[in-house]
């Protein structure tokens, strides 16, 4: 579906590279996500991608045909779904919705509908500047959905929501899925990558440091472990691997001891994978 | 030209939402008043021209930075970047809202003033380009700006050199030394709509303000395509 080889681009202005050589693919029906830190150069790439930047170096196919040759037609393929809410706020959000619904061929759902599966049914007619943060971002979301594209670009879209909304938007991502559509995300929430992604991208200082399924990089850089508090003068925390755990001198003096407060098992997650790739934290 | 319509329609609600409808009559009356206090001081045809014309340059490019930076400050260019619109249906639609705007105002002050002792269509074209050409101004102008007072400061050369054309209108020199200058065009055809001026002349000011409508398009296109983001 999409197809990017050997990404470099810098900011005018700034002759370093902010993205340095990416080659990624991303297949039909795939959510496909960048997680890395703030940044590392997320939204830059995705702003490439939707033709927002130009002055790229490489190559980039959407259906193989490269970007550059697409018309105003590309954007009835594709929905985009801002980082930051951007709405006109002195329109209502139904209005908002009515004027950049207008522009495209293919109508999705009703507006009503919409803003119904985002909690925003009761205030549609309320002016955007009267939205909190998180409003906003819900009808960012929403909107990307208007013309029922089958391409979509999602720029950190849980980003401060509370989790009711965060795992409604995750719901509403996987209902994409099973319709078809190819989703390309970004995050720096190591959870929403892991529970969302087909496959991920590690981007850092903008390389790409590894992709694969969450699962399995999990599997070849995580370490899986125990940790185990107790208790003497003060509380003490340990950290055992899971292998060879039955045999841990250590950890089976403690249980001995009769002191231990909590035993927690901690899987490998993309954190650790991320910092053992590169040294940093993901936050 | 389906899109144009869908800018045309929405544009027009949002000039009406973000107040700048109302500051435009508002303005259109305080003008009107000055013209009265100014009527016992002679040739009140000059001075209609002078304020006539003051009001699509100042609040064009006043109302067309203002526009650009509302946009830019909400992000939606970007939004609008990404439909299946041309860009320039996009510009073109707030250029033309505002020309009407000003079209509007100039006949509430022409008539407030004037009954309807005037040529219309002199006036009606002459007001809409000249507020074509600022608001194209004003729309570049505040793209390539850093702030509002940065793009206040960039108004001062702007206004200074649409008035210079005036000097001819009050006997100061030869209109060939005029004839370069951007708003020549628009304020000699403006004056025609209270005096009658030769055929001839006015061709070649109507001549010489379509080429200024057609160079600030150009202009204003490029700059703003290239500061989208
Ligand atoms: N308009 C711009 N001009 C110059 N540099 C920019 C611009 N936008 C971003 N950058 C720089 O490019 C780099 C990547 O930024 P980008 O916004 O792509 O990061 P990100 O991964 O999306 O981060 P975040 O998680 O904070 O959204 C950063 O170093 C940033 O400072
Ligand atoms: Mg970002």
């Amino acid at each position: 579906m999409l197809k990017v080889e050997n990404l470099f681009f810098h900011y005018p202005g700034n002759p370093d590279n902010t993205l340095k050589n990416l080659s990624f693919s991303i297949g039909k029906g795939e959510i496909f996500g960048f997680l890395g830190p703030s940044g590392s150069g997320k939204s830059t790439t995705q702003k490439i991608l939707y033709k927002l930047l130009g002055g790229y170096s490489g190559k980039i196919l959407f259906e193989d045909i490269p970007l550059g040759q697409w018309g105003t037609g590309f954007y009835e393929r594709i929905g985009v779904s801002f980082e930051l809410p951007n709405h006109y706020i002195k329109l209502t959000a139904v209005e908002n919705l009515r004027f950049f619904g207008s522009f495209y061929r293919k109508k999705a759902g009703s507006i009503a509908d919409l803003l119904k599966q985002v909690g925003l049914a009761e205030e549609g007619d309320k002016p955007v500047s009267e939205y909190s943060k998180g409003m906003k971002m819900r009808l960012n979301f929403i909107r990307s959905l208007l013309h029922d594209p089958d391409v979509f670009f999602f720029d950190e879209p849980t980003t401060g929501l509370d989790p009711i909304y965060a795992g409604k938007i995750k719901q509403m991502i996987r209902e994409l899925k099973d319709r078809g559509k190819t989703i390309f995300l970004t995050t720096h929430n190591m959870f929403d990558a892991d529970q969302l992604c087909d496959r991920v991208a590690l981007l850092h200082l903008g390389e790409i440091r590894a992709i694969d399924s969450p699962y399995n990089l999990k599997m070849k850089y995580g370490k899986p472990g125990v940790m185990v508090t107790k208790k003497n003068a003060s509380l003490e925390t340990f950290n055992f691997p899971m292998t060879g755990l039955g045999k841990n001198r250590e950890f089976l003096k403690i249980l001995n001891e009769n002191e231990v407060v909590s035993i927690h098992s901690q899987e490998a997650t993309l954190e650790e994978v991320f910092v053992k790739l590169t040294g940093d934290q993901l936050v | 030209m389906r899109h144009m319509g869908i800018f045309l329609k929405w544009d027009t609600v949002l000039l009406y939402r973000n107040r700048l409808f109302h500051i435009a009559l508002l303005i259109a009356l305080i003008y009107t008043g000055i013209f009265f206090l100014l009527k016992p001081l002679g040739s009140l045809t000059r001075i209609l021209v002078v304020l006539i014309f003051n009001d699509p340059v100042v609040t064009g490019y006043i109302f067309g930075g203002v526009i650009w930076m509302f946009d830019k400050n909400q992000h939606t260019l970007q939004a609008v970047s990404v439909l299946p619109a041309n860009r320039r249906h996009y510009l073109l639609s707030k250029i033309l809202i505002l020309s009407l705007l000003a079209v509007m105002v100039s006949l509430v002050m022409a008539i407030a003033t004037r009954g309807l002792d005037f040529n219309v269509f002199h006036l009606v074209i002459s007001v809409f380009f000249s507020s074509f050409l600022f608001s194209a101004v004003g729309f570049a102008v505040a793209a390539l700006s850093r702030g509002f007072n940065e793009f206040l400061l960039y108004s001062v050369p702007f206004f200074i050199i649409s008035a210079i054309p005036m000097l001819y209108m009050f006997g100061i020199g030869e209109i060939m030394y005029f004839i370069p200058l951007p708003t020549t065009g628009c304020i000699e055809i403006l004056r025609a709509s209270f005096t009658s001026l030769n055929s001839w002349y006015l061709l070649i000011m109507y001549c010489q303000m379509f080429i200024w409508a057609v160079i600030s398009w150009r202009v204003v296109v490029r700059v703003t395509q290239k500061r989208q983001v």
